[in-house]
C-alpha cells in the first residue's frame, strides 16, 4: 500500500513476504467461518430432515396430528375401525413429562442444598472435594446409570412395591441421579454470581447465615436456578438409553408409578432400527422423534425466555 | 424457620417487606418505639440519638421516652431472634447430612461398579477376548478397541471444527446474522438429546448417504453430539486470556488471526487440553447417538490385517463398530447371554476405570501444560 | 535528566518543521450515538514527548488509540475528521493498518509480555512481519539496549519473560514495541501499574527514546510526571481538548480556568 509507510528511517530488517496481512486475515475469517457455517448447515439439515420425516405421519398416511397427540393406544401396525392405524402418543409424551417432572422434583431439592453447602457453608471443601466429584457424576456414561438402575433400584423397588419394579418410579430415581450434576452445578454458579456485598448487607441487618441464604442469596439466584432446572428437565426429557433399561417399555398409561410405562426416547430406541423405512410404523416412530425435537426446542426457548427477562429487570 | 415468617405476617402492623423478623419494624411509627432493641442491650435511640451521656447502657424500663414501650413487640421480636438461630442451626446441619448423603451415595455406586467388575476388570481374556452372543465366557476386546478408535477419529474431526467455530465466535464475531445464527445453532446442538442426533445420523449418514452402520457414521454423529462442549470449552479459554494480550499481538501490526494462533491459543492451551480431555470422556461413554450409527455389532477383529476394505481390518471405517457403552445396552435389552450379569457388570468397571481415567488425565496434564508455560 | 530534555524540548519547539510527523484533524471518536472525543486538531513532531493528560474518562486513552487505529477493533467505534500520517490520510479505507502499526508502535497500561522468552517476546513483531532469522540476535539487542534492559536481561534471554518484575516487563515491552523501528510510539499510562523506581527508569528510558528521533505520544494522569517527560502538552477534560502548548508555558501559565483548576487539584 503506501510506499512512504515502509520508508524513511526504517528498513533496518530485511524483510520478505509470504503473505500479505490483509490476505491473510481474510484467510482466518474464511477458515473459521467455515467452521461454523457448516455447524449451521449439520443442525438446519437435522431439523430439517428429523421434522420432514416426522411430519410425513400426517401428510403421507393421512394421520390426524391431534389424534397422534392426544390418542391413548400405540399399535401402529392395527388398524382401527376407520380404517386409521392406532398411533395414539400420549402414553409416550406422558411417561416422558411424567419421569421428568419427578426426576427434577428430587433432584432440585438435593441440588439446592448440595449448591448451598459448596458455595455458603463450605466454600473450601465444595472447591476442592465437591467439583471434582460432580464432574465426574457428569462423566460417568449414562448405560451405566442404567446398568446400576436395573440392578439396584429396579430390585429395590420390587421388594417393598410388588410387581415388577419396573416404571415411571424407578425411571425417575434413576433420572434424578442422572440430572443431579447438571443442575448443582448451574446452581452453584447461579449462588457463585451473587455479589458478596448483598451477603454482608444482610449480616450487617443481623440476620444469621440460613436467612441470609434464603431470603438474600437464594431469591436473587433464582433465575439462575431456573434456568439450571430447565436444563435438568431437558436432559431427562432427552435421556433415552438409561430410562428405557429400567422404564418397561409398554406404551400405556400406567396406573400407577410402579407398572410398566413407556416414554418418547424408549420406544424410539427400541422400534427405529426394526423398521424399514417409509413403513407406517417407521413414520410413526419419526413423528414421536418430532415430538421430543420439538419439546427440546421449547426448553431451549424457555432458557432463552428466562435470561431475557433477567436482562430487563437488571437493567 | 417456617414459624418465623408465621410470626412476621402475624403482626398487623409488620409492613414486612421481607420475611427476616429484624428487618420488619413498622416504618410508620416513630423511632423511640422502634422495637429494635433485644432484652437488655440499648436501643438505637439510646446509643445514637442522645448525647454522650447516653453511652452508658441503661435498663430499658428507664427509657425517658414519652411513648408507652411496646413490650408485647419487644418479646415478639426476642422470640423471632432466638428461633432464627434454632433454624440457622437446623437448616445447616440438614444441608450438611444431604450433601454427606451425597457424597456416600456417589461413592457407593462407584464401589459398587468397580467391585462388581472386579474379576472381569483384570481378566486380560474379557479384556481382549471376542463377545460371545450365546454362550458364557465372552469378551469385549474388540469394543474396547473400537471404543478408542471411535474417540480419536471424533477428535480428528471435531477438534479442528470446533476450534475453527470458537475462533469465530470468540475473536472475529462480526456483528452480522453469521455470527447470530451460528450461537443459535450450537446452543441449540448442545441442548439437543444425544438419541435425536443418533437418529438423525441413522436417516441422513446411514441411510440417505448410504454409510451403512459404520465408525464413519458414528464418528460423524459424535462429532455433532461433541461440537457444541468444545466449542464452549475453547471459547472460555480464549476468552480468559486477558485482553492486553491481544491488543499488544495487534498492536505489534498483527492480523487477529495472527494474534490467535500465535499468542492467544498458546496461552489458553492448559485450558483447551483440559476441557478436550474432559470432553473425551463424555465421547467416551456416549451411546445413545451410536446405537442406530455405528451398529450394535462388532466384527471380531485381525489386527494383522491392512485390508482397508476387510470388516476385519480394525483400521477400516466402514466396519460397524459396538463400542463398551453401546455393549452394555445391547446384551441387557436383548438379555440371551447366560453370564449377563458378570459381562455387562465388567464392562461398566471398563468403562468407569477409562472415563476416571480421562478426568484425571485432564487434570494431571493441564496442570503440567499450566506449569511449564509460567515456569522460566 | 532535566538538562537532556531541555536540549531536546530547545531544538523542535522553537524550529518546528513545517509538516508534523503525525497529525489529527478534527478528529473524532464515537461509541455507537455517544461521541466520545469532539474535534480535536494537534500535531506531533519527530522527537518530541507529548504527554495527554486530565482526569479518567476525558477522552485521552480513546485518541491515542486512533493514532495506530487500534480502535478499529472495537465494535461500535467510529471515526471521524482525518489523521494524517507523512501527509496521508490513515482514516482512508484503502490504508494498510498493519503495516501502519509497524511503524506507530503502541505499549499498554499493564504489561502485556507474552508467555514466550524473553528474546522471543522481542523478536515477536519482527518475525512475524518477515524478519531473516540471521538477523535477530542483533535486532533483539539492540531494542533491550534502547530500553534500557539489555543489562538487567543479557544472560537470561531465553527465560520467559513472565519470570521478569513488573518495571522490567514493562521495559520489555517497549522494547518489543522499538524492536519494530517504529517512527511514532504510543504509550498508554505506562507508569501507572509500577512502583515509583520503575517508573523513574521508564521515563529516563522515554526521554532517551525521543531523543533518537522517535516521537513519542505519552498518556498520563500524574501531572508530576507529564513535566518531568514531556516536551508539549495537551489537556482534556470531558471528551474535549481544552488546551495544549509547550508543557512548561502550560504548566506555569494556563491560559483556561479548567486547566488551572485541574493543575490546583480542585477536580481530577
Amino acid at each position: 500500500m503506501i510506499a512512504g509507510l515502509a520508508g524513511g528511517g526504517r528498513g533496518t530488517a530485511a524483510r520478505r513476504r509470504p503473505l500479505p496481512k490483509a490476505q491473510l486475515e481474510k484467510v482466518g475469517i474464511g477458515v473459521t467461518g467455515a467452521c461454523v457455517v457448516l455447524v449451521i448447515v449439520l443442525v438446519a439439515t437435522l431439523i430439517v430432515m428429523v421434522c420432514g420425516q416426522g411430519l410425513a405421519t400426517f401428510t403421507v398416511d393421512g394421520v390426524d396430528p391431534w389424534a397422534f397427540l392426544t390418542g391413548t393406544v400405540w399399535n401402529p401396525h392395527a388398524s382401527a375401525a376407520d380404517g386409521q392405524p392406532l398411533m395414539g402418543a400420549l402414553p409416550m409424551i406422558f411417561g416422558s413429562f411424567a419421569v421428568t417432572l419427578l426426576s427434577c422434583a428430587i433432584a432440585l431439592p438435593v441440588a439446592l442444598c448440595l449448591a448451598i453447602f459448596m458455595v455458603e457453608l463450605a466454600p473450601e471443601i465444595g472447591r476442592t472435594y465437591f467439583q471434582p466429584v460432580v464432574e465426574l457424576l457428569v462423566g460417568i456414561p449414562s448405560v451405566v446409570y442404567g446398568l446400576v438402575g436395573l440392578e439396584v433400584v429396579v430390585t429395590w423397588t420390587r421388594s417393598w412395591a410388588g410387581g415388577t419394579g419396573y416404571g415411571i418410579f424407578s425411571a425417575s430415581i434413576v433420572l434424578a441421579v442422572m440430572i443431579l450434576p447438571t443442575i448443582t452445578s448451574l446452581t452453584v454458579d447461579a449462588l457463585a454470581a451473587v455479589p458478596d456485598a448483598w451477603r454482608n448487607g444482610s449480616y450487617a441487618l443481623g440476620c444469621t447465615k440460613w436467612q441470609t441464604i434464603r431470603s438474600v442469596v437464594v431469591r436473587s439466584a433464582i433465575p439462575g436456578i431456573l434456568t439450571a432446572l430447565v436444563l435438568g428437565m431437558a436432559r431427562a426429557f432427552g435421556e433415552a438409553l438409561a430410562v428405557q433399561m429400567v422404564i418397561g417399555n409398554a406404551a400405556q398409561i400406567p396406573a400407577s408409578l410402579f407398572e410398566l410405562a413407556a416414554t418418547l426416547t424408549s420406544i424410539l430406541t427400541l422400534g427405529i432400527g426394526n423398521e424399514a423405512s417409509g413403513t407406517v410404523y417407521a413414520n410413526a416412530l419419526w413423528s414421536l422423534a418430532l415430538v421430543l425435537l420439538v419439546m427440546s426446542l421449547a426448553f431451549i426457548l424457555i432458557v432463552h425466555l428466562i435470561g431475557k427477562k433477567e436482562e430487563v429487570t437488571d437493567g | 424457620m417456617v414459624e418465623v415468617r408465621e410470626r412476621v405476617q402475624d403482626r398487623p402492623t409488620q409492613a414486612a417487606p421481607c420475611d427476616v423478623a429484624i428487618e420488619g419494624k413498622p416504618h410508620a411509627e416513630p423511632l423511640s418505639k422502634d422495637p429494635i432493641a433485644l432484652s437488655s442491650k440499648p436501643s438505637m435511640f439510646e446509643r445514637y440519638g442522645k448525647g454522650p451521656e447516653a453511652d452508658v447502657p441503661k435498663p430499658l424500663e428507664g427509657t425517658p421516652v414519652d411513648v408507652p414501650v411496646d413490650f408485647q413487640g419487644l418479646e415478639d421480636l426476642a422470640r423471632a431472634s432466638r428461633r432464627a438461630l434454632v433454624s440457622d442451626k437446623m437448616a445447616r446441619i440438614a444441608i450438611e447430612i444431604v450433601a454427606g448423603l451425597v457424597v456416600i451415595m456417589l461413592a457407593a455406586l462407584i464401589a459398587k461398579i468397580v467391585i462388581d467388575g472386579w474379576d472381569k476388570l483384570l481378566d486380560w481374556n474379557f479384556l481382549t477376548g471376542k463377545p460371545e452372543q450365546f454362550k458364557e465366557g465372552g469378551g469385549i476386546g474388540p469394543e474396547l478397541f473400537n471404543s478408542f478408535y471411535l474417540l480419536v477419529l471424533t477428535l480428528l474431526v471435531s477438534l479442528p471444527l470446533s476450534l475453527g467455530g470458537a475462533i469465530f465466535l470468540s475473536e472475529y464475531a462480526p456483528a452480522n446474522a453469521l455470527t447470530a445464527l451460528a450461537k443459535t445453532a450450537i446452543e441449540t446442538l448442545s441442548s439437543l438429546p444425544s438419541m435425536i442426533v443418533g437418529l438423525f445420523g441413522f436417516l441422513f449418514l446411514v441411510l440417505q448417504m448410504g454409510w451403512g452402520f459404520s465408525i464413519m457414521s458414528g464418528a460423524i454423529a459424535l462429532t455433532m453430539f461433541n461440537i457444541p462442549i468444545l466449542v464452549r470449552v475453547i471459547s472460555q479459554a480464549l476468552e480468559a486470556v486477558p485482553q492486553g494480550q491481544r491488543d499488544a499481538a495487534l498492536a505489534l501490526g498483527l492480523t487477529r488471526w495472527e494474534a490467535t494462533i500465535h499468542v492467544l491459543i498458546p496461552a489458553a492451551m492448559p485450558a483447551i487440553v483440559t476441557g478436550v480431555v474432559l470432553s473425551a470422556g463424555r465421547v467416551f461413554g456416549e451411546a445413545a447417538a451410536l446405537i442406530y450409527t455405528a451398529g450394535q455389532s462388532a466384527p471380531a477383529l485381525d489386527f494383522t490385517s491392512l485390508d482397508l476394505a476387510s470388516p476385519a481390518c480394525p483400521w477400516n471405517v466402514w466396519r460397524p463398530a459396538e463400542t463398551l457403552a453401546v455393549h452394555i445396552w445391547k446384551i441387557n435389552s436383548e438379555g440371551v447371554v447366560p453370564d449377563l450379569s458378570a459381562i455387562s457388570n465388567g464392562t461398566a468397571a471398563v468403562l468407569l476405570v477409562c472415563v476416571l481415567a480421562f478426568n484425571l488425565l485432564a487434570r494431571v496434564v493441564g496442570r503440567a501444560l499450566e506449569r511449564r508455560i509460567t515456569a522460566s | 535528566m532535566n538538562a537532556s530534555s531541555s536540549a531536546v524540548l530547545g531544538a523542535p519547539a522553537t524550529s518546528a518543521p513545517a509538516s508534523a510527523l503525525l497529525a489529527t484533524r478534527d478528529l473524532t471518536v464515537s461509541y455507537g450515538a455517544k461521541e466520545a472525543l469532539h474535534p480535536t486538531s494537534l500535531s506531533f513532531r519527530k522527537g518530541e514527548v507529548t504527554a495527554f493528560i486530565g482526569p479518567s474518562g476525558c477522552g485521552k486513552s480513546t485518541l491515542l488509540r486512533c493514532l495506530n487505529l487500534m480502535n478499529r477493533e472495537v465494535v461500535g467505534c467510529t471515526m471521524g475528521g482525518r489523521i494524517l500520517y507523512r501527509g496521508r490520510d490513515i482514516l482512508a479505507p484503502d490504508v494498510n493498518v498493519y503495516e501502519l502499526r509497524t511503524s506507530i508502535g503502541m505499549v499498554f497500561q499493564q504489561p502485556t509480555p507474552f508467555r514466550l522468552s524473553i528474546a522471543a517476546n522481542v523478536a515477536f513483531g519482527p518475525r512475524h512481519h518477515g524478519l531473516a532469522a540471521s538477523r535477530e540476535a542483533d535486532l533483539v539487542e539492540r531494542a533491550l539496549r534502547r530500553a534500557a534492559l539489555w543489562d538487567e536481561v543479557k544472560d537470561d534471554l531465553k527465560k520467559s519473560a513472565l519470570a521478569l518484575s513488573g518495571g522490567q516487563q514493562q521495559r520489555l515491552c517497549i522494547a518489543r514495541a522499538l524492536a519494530m523501528e517504529p517512527e511514532v510510539l504510543l504509550l498508554d499510562e505506562p507508569c501507572s501499574a509500577l512502583d515509583p523506581i520503575s517508573t523513574f527508569a521508564i521515563e529516563e528510558t522515554i526521554r532517551d527514546i525521543a531523543a533518537s528521533g522517535v516521537c513519542v505520544i505519552i498518556v498520563t494522569h500524574n501531572m508530576e510526571q507529564a513535566g518531568r517527560v514531556s516536551d508539549r502538552c495537551a489537556f482534556f477534560y470531558l471528551g474535549t481538548m481544552v488546551e495544549s502548548g509547550p508543557t512548561l508555558e502550560l504548566f506555569n501559565a494556563p491560559r483556561t480556568q479548567r486547566l488551572s483548576d485541574y493543575l490546583t487539584g480542585r477536580f481530577g
